[in-house]
């Protein structure tokens, strides 16, 4: 299986396009179809990846019958932040109140919180698993003219059973409709399964960006109709772009768009 | 494209084509303005956003830069002040000498918005 990054190279679709898409066809089209570079990158992005590599290389570690010392894991994220901020290509922009060191701090609080409430699992089957499944309209069984990609985070053995981990960094908590609708884990469940891997439990692992994060852990189930649900979207989204569809969607959002330059 | 052609039949059943050439040249400008501005943007993600030729240094430190809520009210006032995109444009240069709000420093982005809410007092 390639990469996700060799993924993202070839036509796909992805649950990140599905919502950009849904929430506004225009900014759809000046990303994914325009290419243009977004003008900013807003923190929240390098910040949750080097969230997901820190997390990363503490199960790694674990899954080694090895435990990551605290001073090791801060210097693991000082080194994987402060690539992320100083990355090439756009410009990250902070929130208010924020710096590299405060997010470093808030970081190892958000470290602390999630080893003090999750328990380690007793095997570490992989981290960042790419997936590549071929969606059909549900409707029509017409195969869509292109993959369906993605990454699980984490597929782990606990209480005798495989789990995903799905890991969020988070403002606030998931809420019930999003823990019973979003679409991408019922995209994991889909690829998981192209993998060969079949009764998964799924499992989201929220910790909110705070002084005093929060840690949300929850079961979440997926059925027949939510799996029909995500091919439906992905099939009717394929056949909007295609048609042209890219009205934009003017909101609150509009104020912060990477795309604003270009957009008007 | 294709408001500006109209195809007819002639009563012998040739194809004639009938151009509304002011409304061709209207759609030729709409998506001559759209590619500009594309190439704008792209220029300018391709020169970093670099200062104009005026000697104003432009911060290239994360921790220096405007925050996501600044670009927020840079954009939200230049709407309300009736401002199009060149004309913010155009005021960031005067006032910070960068063409690219998403480069400029906290303080820029400070005067930036004291600037912003004079025209849009102004303006209302």
């Amino acid at each position: 299986m390639p990469t996700l990054d060799e993924l993202r190279q070839m036509p796909h679709i992805s649950v990140s396009s599905l919502k950009c898409f849904l929430a506004c066809p225009r900014k759809f089209r000046i990303r994914y179809i325009d290419r243009v570079e977004s003008a900013f990158k807003p923190v929240a992005l390098p910040f949750g990846s080097a969230w997901h590599d820190l997390v990363g290389f503490v199960l790694h570690r674990h899954g080694r019958g090895e435990a990551a010392t605290r001073e090791e894991a801060h210097d693991h994220l000082r080194t994987v932040l402060h690539q992320q901020l100083n990355n090439d290509g756009p410009p990250v922009l902070f929130e208010d109140n924020e710096d590299e060191g405060q997010l470093a701090d808030t970081a190892m609080a958000m470290l602390d919180a999630f080893t003090a409430k999750v328990a380690m699992p007793e095997e570490v089957l992989r981290i960042e698993l790419p997936f590549s499944v071929e969606l059909h309209d549900p409707n029509t069984g017409e195969t869509l003219p292109a993959p369906l990609i993605g990454s699980v985070d984490a597929v782990v053995r606990e209480n005798g059973r495989t789990a995903l981990w799905e890991l969020k960094s988070a403002k606030r908590r998931w809420s019930e409709d999003a823990l019973s609708f979003d679409l991408q884990p019922t995209s994991y469940q889909l690829g998981l399964r192209s993998q060969g891997l079949d009764d998964v439990d799924l499992r989201l692992l929220v910790v909110t960006k705070s002084r005093r994060p929060d840690v949300q852990v929850e079961r979440l189930h997926r059925g027949p109709d939510d799996e029909r649900d995500l091919l439906a979207t992905a099939a009717s989204v394929v056949r909007a772009v295609q048609a042209g569809c890219d009205h934009p969607v003017r909101s609150w959002q509009c104020k912060t768009c990477e795309y604003a330059g270009v957009c008007r | 494209m294709n408001k500006s052609l109209n195809e007819t039949r002639t009563h012998s059943g040739e194809r004639s084509v009938n151009m509304d050439v002011a409304a061709l040249v209207a759609e030729l400008n709409d998506a001559s303005e759209a590619l500009r501005r594309v190439a704008a943007h792209l220029e300018r993600a391709g020169n970093g956003g670099r200062a104009a030729d005026n000697g104003r240094a432009a911060p290239t430190s994360v921790g220096e830069r405007l925050t996501t809520k600044q670009l927020g009210y840079i954009n939200a006032i230049a709407r309300r002040a009736g401002l199009s995109r060149d004309a913010l444009i155009k005021l960031l240069l005067d006032t910070t000498g960068k063409d690219d709000p998403a480069l400029l420093s906290r303080s820029e982005a400070s005067s930036v918005i004291d600037r912003l809410n004079q025209v849009a007092d102004q303006t209302s």
